[in-house]
């Protein structure tokens, strides 16, 4: 199971996260930034890739590895900038408060 | 014997229900949750984590996580091309039988599978949570 967390509570390596903020780079790794920090996320076997621009919102799913580049989340990313603002917000809120 | 209809609830709260044979050669083997009574069949929003395809058998798998929980989908034939054409990052609603496995775990079987925007897993995450606490 995935949980949704902030970047920042990030610390566990081989841990399955969830997270949702917008993209800031796309290079090789595609940088992903909330409120609380940023994150290097590795997506492999993407079929969203082309609906993935900076500054798109998305939602990050994968487990988290070491590189040398630091933390990175290996998985796959999805454009959300279609989904309601409102409900996003309520969504993160009792997810966190669900737990 | 009533046709169990479909029921909307978290994957969590379904895993930890008792999962129930019946002896009636007519009669669905259902689980039965706590707060929910007897599901035989459940309506799941959620996102495609994984999938997994053998085109010979004509056999598609794929794991959904509606962030309580993940479950397995297995379809053959017609419902394997469908839930072939799902890719991970997908959001998804399912309709299907629960079924258990050789290895006692739970799975569902498709009857309806289908593409859906965000905002309806979104919406059906908060409800999930809402009412379950």
């Amino acid at each position: 199971m995935y949980k949704l967390k902030d970047i920042i509570e990030i610390k566990d390596v081989d841990e399955k996260v969830a997270i949702i903020g917008y993209i800031v780079d796309i290079k090789d790794k595609i940088l992903v930034k909330d409120e609380t920090g940023e994150i290097l996320v590795s997506a492999y076997d993407n079929p969203h890739n082309i609906m993935l621009v900076e500054r798109c919102k998305v939602l990050v799913f994968g487990t988290t590895k070491i590189t040398p580049s630091g933390m990175v989340i290996v998985g796959t990313i999805r454009n959300i900038d279609d989904a309601n603002d409102e409900l996003l917000l309520e969504f993160k809120k009792i997810i966190k408060n669900g737990e | 014997m009533a046709r169990l209809t479909a029921k909307r609830l978290p994957l969590s709260a379904l895993k930890n229900g008792e999962y129930v044979i019946t002896e009636g050669r007519w009669e669905s083997n259902y689980v039965e949750v706590p707060n929910y009574g007897k599901v035989s069949r459940v309506a799941v929003y959620g996102v495609v984590i994984s999938k997994y395809v053998n085109k010979v058998k004509e056999f598609c798998s794929i794991n959904i996580d509606d962030f309580t929980d993940d479950i397995r989908v297995a379809g053959f034939k017609g419902m394997a091309k469908t839930l072939e054409s799902f890719e991970r990052g997908d959001t998804i609603l399912i309709v299907g039988k629960i079924r258990k496995d050789n290895n006692d775990n739970l799975y569902l079987f498709p009857e309806i599978a289908r593409k859906v925007p965000i905002d309806f897993m979104l919406l059906n995450a908060i409800e999930n949570f809402k009412f379950d606490k």
